[in-house]
């Protein structure tokens, strides 16, 4: 009864509603300050996976901040016992809890270290889309077919994870097409070059390349033209393969130059 | 009583917890004392288990040090002891009385009612411990020969832990008696020993007393020997049986006689070495308060009231400290006390050879003068060594003095350092230090001068120091080397510099201060070394040497990077004179900084000599006298300047009178200081106004700020709508002709094509060149100045106005303009050009040789080919947008389409305002500001209007961007319609970038197609993005009933109101790359 009386004895029960009420806060301050940085950053799109970098920090700072405003309130602690509890705490906390506390010291690794930023594309174990949010205990990522993928903070500090774009707006994309080996190669290369830097989409402050490869595809000889050249913004990856395939394909339709076929050589 | 109180407090201590106890003012009083007790005993024990005192007098109730205080204290504490016992005895017989018990049995302090109380140290009366009976008699502290050490003390029987734990429950009288017990103890000690276990400076003093009676008691001894020997003689005398041995007997007894005179000046230079070894002990102890105090004031602990006080005692114990140094100086000339010796006889004649005593007399002759020798060797080193230590205490209590002036109260500082009796006593003193210390050093540093090489070796045998040492001597020639290759290791640091901070191998102030560097390296090692020498106990003036040394380095710095910055082309203007004032300039910095360097050098040695008292304050004063003398002088050199620049800055006022009469008057020199604080004044605001000014940012910040303003205005009182402006100013702003009176001399890269067209001519093959730039930069102006530069080559000008794509389309055109048969493709073309003479073609707009499409790049790589086949017969200069000349670096990828390309810069903040003034002028009308004016006397002020004039210059430079014709274009649309023929600046606000937020893609690639090819029709933009037809015409549609495009000719383009914000935006969403 007195070892109750001696726990119960810390916590101000006068400042619990304070402490509610700043925990309320620290949520709705962490909603606006996500929803005021993507605001922001399609404003200014130049500027938008900084300002989304920047919106995590600070919901990061908010969240521990808040956290230890909210303890500090709701409990009348001594410096010696902050010491002294925050150790049990965290002990017990540690075991009870072990993968979250792993997750939330990978998250401030994940902003330390930058493996991939708010706004980046990256593929995860199989997972491709952008990540929209990096948390306390989880990374957000949506996929290019809109499914919303949650994965815990711990999992990137032991599995490779690779970032397409790596903080920057622009990505490099990649995209192959094939051609009859009997086909007229310069033109098609020349319709490639042509396509990938005309694109609206295409990114001018990085340079382009079409590289040229024969392989053998679906049991034909084949002529791959790879053409590699930034979008100018990740979210127009796929606008930018539709765009560019489409004006190809156009090109090649009227340029004769025909797919991979069985070749009929005559006598 | 007292016991049955201690039991009574020690329940209630006990208790308290549980029952408060309220104690009345006695036994509080009474706790209190206790607890002063308890604490003292237990300082006591601790220091007889080996600990320190700080505080000795509180400790010990005396000085321990003052042996006549100690002897009266003693029978004090004695007596005190004495009572404390007689009541315990009484107290113990009334309990053995009460027990039926023998009261001798009781055990001691059982009486005051404590089990296993503290007992007293067995003191048992041994022959250091016993008092001296006699008051008054010191307790043979000059007779007893002194213990070794702290250890001499033995702590008392019982265990110090175990007493220390009972202390706590001891009552008053037994804490009390245990007290004086270990004051007793210490205090019945000789005064040697107890100096030693108190240490420090005590320990310091007791050494030297104890050296002093070690040579008392020699002489003593030497006396009795010498007396004894004399004795002797005498009876050898007496006894001797011719003249000459008896003689040679008397001689030897005047010798020994001599040696006992040796022996009394030996003692008395004992008695007086322990005489001054007291002195300065109490020395020691008359000057610790003062130090204290200051030690004190640091932490803010000493008042103005005490300070005064202190300092007046300072100043009275220097005046007896510097009398004695001065006597000690004056004893230093003196006789010796040991004279030479006389002999009588010469021992040396025949009539003395063979004699018995011959030899002895000889030998004691020769032991006379070498013990005489040594005494006289002795006696001179005392005397030195007192004056060391008389300037010693002089020197350390002078500086404390000085120290004590910054707490003094106002009053008393003004009392001790001004012009009064106090002061010039204050002056006197540090005077007669001044020449004592002068006096001594002229004595002793030849002396100490020849000891410089044991000197060294000993800096360099002591680990300590040896380190340092070498690093200075290696510092040495480290500088000595980087001083004779500065101009190669400066060149090395800017290399570096340049490659890690990526400052431009010619950025102007890194060149401009890279000379600075070798001065600068001096400094820091000069620096280096100052710090170093700290810790190597250096003489004094190899110190002030360096310091000296210090500031010519510093004065050389300072006068290499003022030079520099003064001798600027921005801060003293250009013009013919310019070398003239440069001269000038640099020869008045010199006369300052040598100025000042002499004055600091001058208060240096003041302040080593003297200190930074009196003399030093007079000093500083006569430095002042003199900075103002040489100000004056240097001022009337630049009597003139000062007079125009003043009339020319501020033409109107008082001064500006009084400046206008005496500039060539006699009393102009009266009104020349005010006049030049207030032009340097006005110097330091412009210049740092222009060094802000210089950088774009902070004008562009300018800008922002003031278009807020204007935005402000707009909210408030809305935007008044165009107004039709007079006809001449929208000829004077439209696109004209140059003609002399519009030209703003702004063509970069003009004079290198015009350079590369006259070789060209002379047969050198000639390089297709390309003008890029945005819209409206002012390429058809420059290819316009190009033209009527070379008339007389007739230069065909054209513009491209259709987008060409193929190259039977470029052919055609190109054929067409050099008034050739029409042909379709490259090598009819070519054939034909080569058949032609040489020529000059302009061509404008050569963007619309690309689209960006596919297959948009075969027009550009057709006329390319052209221009690489036709080079030595047509020099070709084109010009690109330069969004579009984006686009085809993009796609050619380092491929040189042109062999020179020149982008054309935006033009500065200066050039559009002079742009715009000439239009104005050209229109002939004046144009008002008073819009933004918000006061009548604003309106009056011709400075205001001027500035705000300029203010709004400088937005619309903002807001194009440095393009001068979208300048023109916005500073129109601000134009309204005045009064009396003249127009008015309304405040308009600019297009919004914002706005253009609502665009969905679509409409956005639209726009960006449009910018990049600055002008397209409907079936190019189709097949640009690629849209349908259908599509296409809605979004053109859609966008120029916004108003940010605008069609002509079925083409359409950005609206010119438009552009700049479109652009902004495009660039925003990362869409325009640059």
């Amino acid at each position: 009864m007195l070892e109750n009386t001696n726990i119960l004895q810390f916590v101000r029960l006068s400042g619990l509603p304070a402490a509610l009420f700043v925990i309320i806060a620290i949520g709705i301050a962490s909603r606006a300050i996500h929803s005021f940085t993507d605001q922001l950053g399609q404003r200014f799109t130049e500027r938008r996976l900084l300002l989304q970098q920047a919106g995590t920090m600070i919901r990061f700072l908010v969240y521990f901040a808040g956290i230890g405003v909210a303890v500090a309130l709701a409990f009348n602690l001594t410096r010696e016992m902050w010491l002294a509890v925050g150790g049990t705490v965290a002990v017990a906390l540690g075991f009870a809890f072990k993968d979250l506390a792993a997750s939330v010291v990978a998250g401030l690794t994940i902003l330390f270290d930058r493996p991939f930023q708010v706004g980046d594309r990256v593929t995860f174990e199989g997972h491709y889309g952008e990540i929209t949010q990096i948390g306390l205990r989880s990374v957000r990522l949506v996929s290019l077919d809109d499914n919303l993928i949650t994965i815990p903070n711990n999992r990137f500090l032991v599995e490779a994870v690779s970032s397409g774009n790596a903080g920057a707006l622009d990505m490099l994309i990649q995209m192959d097409f094939h051609i009859g080996i009997d086909q007229d190669l310069s033109r098609a290369k020349e319709i490639v070059r042509d396509a990938i830097t005309s694109s609206r989409y295409t990114y001018l402050g990085k340079p382009w390349s079409v590289l040229v490869n024969e392989v053998i595809e679906d049991g034909y000889f084949a002529l791959r033209l790879r053409a590699k050249a930034y979008v100018l913004d990740v979210h127009y990856e796929k606008d930018f393969e539709t765009d560019v395939t489409e004006r190809i394909h156009g090109a090649f339709r009227d340029h004769a130059i025909g797919p991979p076929a069985l070749l009929h050589r005559g006598p | 009583m007292g016991g049955c109180l201690a039991l009574v407090l020690w329940f209630a201590s006990g208790t308290a917890a549980e029952e408060p106890v309220e104690l009345n003012a006695a036994e509080q009083e009474q706790l209190a004392e206790r607890e002063r007790v308890l604490a003292n005993v237990r300082a006591l024990e601790a220091f007889v288990a080996g600990g320190t005192v700080d505080d000795a007098v509180s400790l010990f109730g005396v000085d321990p040090a003052d042996g006549d205080a100690v002897t009266m204290y003693l029978g004090s504490l004695e007596r005190d002891l004495a009572a404390l016992e007689q009541a315990d005895l009484a107290a113990r017989a009334d309990l053995a009385e009460e027990r039926g018990e023998d009261a001798n049995e009781l055990p001691l302090g059982e009486a005051s009612g404590e089990d296993g109380a503290v007992d007293p140290p067995e003191t048992e009366p041994t022959s250091e411990t016993e008092p001296t009976s006699e008051p008054g008699e010191e307790p043979r502290e000059d007779r007893e020969e002194p213990s070794a050490g702290p250890e001499a003390l033995e702590p008392p029987e019982e265990p110090v832990a175990d007493a220390s734990t009972d202390l706590a429950d001891a009552d008053l009288e037994t804490l009390r008696r245990r007290e004086l017990t270990l004051q007793l103890d210490f205090l019945r000690r000789p005064l040697v020993e107890r100096l030693t276990l108190l240490g420090g400076e005590h320990a310091r003093v007791a050494q030297q007393l104890r050296e002093a009676q070690a040579l008392r008691d020699e002489a003593e001894a030497s006396r009795a020997r010498a007396e004894h020997a004399r004795q002797q003689a005498l009876r050898e005398a007496e006894e001797a049986n011719d003249r000459a041995e008896r003689e040679l007997a008397r001689e030897r007894a005047r010798i020994e006689t001599r040696f006992a005179e040796l022996a009394d000046g030996q003692r008395e230079h004992a008695e007086e070495q322990t005489r001054r070894a007291q002195e300065a002990h109490a020395w020691l102890e008359a000057t610790r308060d003062i130090s204290e105090a200051l030690d004190s004031a640091e932490r803010g602990a000493l008042t103005e009231l005490r300070a005064d006080a202190l300092y007046d005692r300072a100043e009275h114990l220097l005046s007896d400290a510097r009398a004695a140094y001065e006597d000690a100086l004056v004893e230093l000339d003196e006789p010796s006390r040991f004279p030479p010796f006389e002999p009588e006889i010469n021992p040396e004649e025949e009539r003395f050879n063979g004699r018995q005593s011959h030899e002895e007399v000889r030998r004691a002759l020769v032991r006379l003068a070498e013990k005489r020798a040594e005494l006289v060797e002795e006696e001179t080193l005392a005397r030195r060594q007192h004056v060391q230590r008389c300037a010693d205490d002089v020197h350390n209590l002078d500086r404390r003095r000085i120290d004590l002036l910054a707490h003094l109260s106002s009053e008393h500082e003004e009392r001790v350092m001004g012009l009064g009796t106090r002061g010039a006593r204050t002056a006197q003193g540090e005077w007669h230090q001044l020449t004592a210390n002068t006096r001594w050093y002229v004595q002793r540093r030849p002396r100490e001068a020849q000891g410089v090489m044991d000197w060294l070796g000993d800096v360099f045998a002591r680990g300590s120091t040896r380190f340092k040492l070498i690093e200075l001597i290696l510092l040495f020639i480290i500088c000595a080397f980087a001083i004779r290759r500065r101009d190669t290791l400066v060149d090395r640091i800017r290399e570096q510099a340049e490659r890690v901070l990526a400052i431009g191998k010619n950025a102007p102030i890194w060149v401009r201060y890279a000379a600075s560097l070798s001065p600068l390296a001096v400094v820091v090692t000069i620096g280096l070394a100052e710090h170093w020498m700290r810790d190597l106990q250096m003489a004094d003036e190899l110190i002030l040497g360096v310091r000296v040394l210090m500031r010519y380095a510093v004065y050389r710095l300072a006068m290499s990077v003022l030079v520099t910055f003064f001798v600027r082309k921005d801060v003293i203007g250009d013009g013919p004179t310019r070398p003239r004032r440069q001269a000038r300039i640099a020869e008045t910095l010199r006369a300052i900084g040598r100025t000042l360097l002499v004055l600091s050098v001058v208060l240096l040695i003041c302040e080593t000599l003297a200190g930074t008292g009196y003399l030093y304050s007079v000093v500083r004063l006569a430095s002042w006298f003199c900075i103002a003398i040489a100000g004056w002088v240097i001022l009337r050199r630049w009597r003139s300047e000062v007079f125009t620049s003043y009339l020319r800055s501020f033409p109107k006022g008082r001064l500006a009178t009084f400046v206008a009469r005496g500039r060539d008057s006699f009393w102009g020199a009266l009104v020349l200081p005010f006049a030049f604080c207030l032009v340097a004044a006005r110097a330091v605001v412009v210049f740092f106004r222009d060094a802000f000014m210089r950088s774009e940012l902070s004008r562009r910040l300018l800008a922002y700020f003031f278009r807020r303003q204007i935005e402000r205005t707009v909210e408030v009182e809305g935007t008044a709508g165009p107004t039709l402006l007079p006809e001449k100013v929208y000829v004077s702003f439209g696109a004209h002709e140059l003609d002399d009176q519009l030209r703003v001399d702004h063509f970069p890269f003009l004079d290198e094509t015009l350079v590369a067209l006259a070789a060209w001519m002379e047969g050198e093959p000639a390089v297709a060149r390309a003008l890029v730039g945005e819209q409206g930069i002012g390429k058809s102006t420059w290819m316009a100045e190009f033209g009527s530069r070379v008339a007389d080559l007739e230069p065909t000008y054209a513009v491209l106005d259709e987008t060409l794509t193929t190259e039977a389309e470029v052919c055609r055109f190109i054929s067409e303009l050099l008034g050739d048969p029409i042909v379709d493709t490259m090598e009819e073309l070519v054939a034909n050009l080569d058949d032609n003479e040489r020529r000059v073609v302009l061509l404008d707009h050569c963007q619309n040789l690309v689209l960006r499409a596919i297959g948009g790049m075969n027009g550009l790589n057709a006329f390319t080919q052209i221009l690489r086949h036709t080079s030595d017969r047509v020099f070709w200069v084109c010009s690109f947008s330069r969004y579009s000349w984006e686009h085809v670096r993009y796609v050619l990828q380092g491929e040189d389409a042109f062999e020179q390309v020149h982008v054309m810069p935006k033009w500065t903040e200066g050039q559009i305002t002079e742009l715009i003034d000439r239009r104005i002028e050209k229109a002939n009308v004046s144009v008002s500001y008073d819009a933004f004016l918000t006061t009548q006397e604003a309106r009056e002020q011709e400075r205001e209007r001027a500035e705000l004039r300029q203010r709004f210059f400088r937005l619309a430079w903002d807001n194009a961007d440095g393009i001068p014709r979208a300048a023109l274009r916005g500073f129109l649309a601000s134009l309204a319609r005045g009064g009396d023929g003249e127009v008015r600046v309304r405040p308009t606000s600019a297009a919004d970038a914002n706005e253009l937020e609502a665009l969905q893609d679509q409409g956005l690639f639209v726009l960006h197609a449009v910018v990049l090819h600055e002008n397209l029709s409907l079936e190019e933009l189709a097949r640009v993005l690629p849209l349908g037809r259908g599509m296409g015409h809605s979004l053109l549609r859609l966008l120029c009933s916004r108003g940010y495009l605008v069609s002509h000719l079925g083409r359409y383009r950005v609206n010119p109101d438009w552009e700049r914000a479109v652009v902004r935006f495009l660039r925003r969403k990362h869409l325009l790359h640059t």
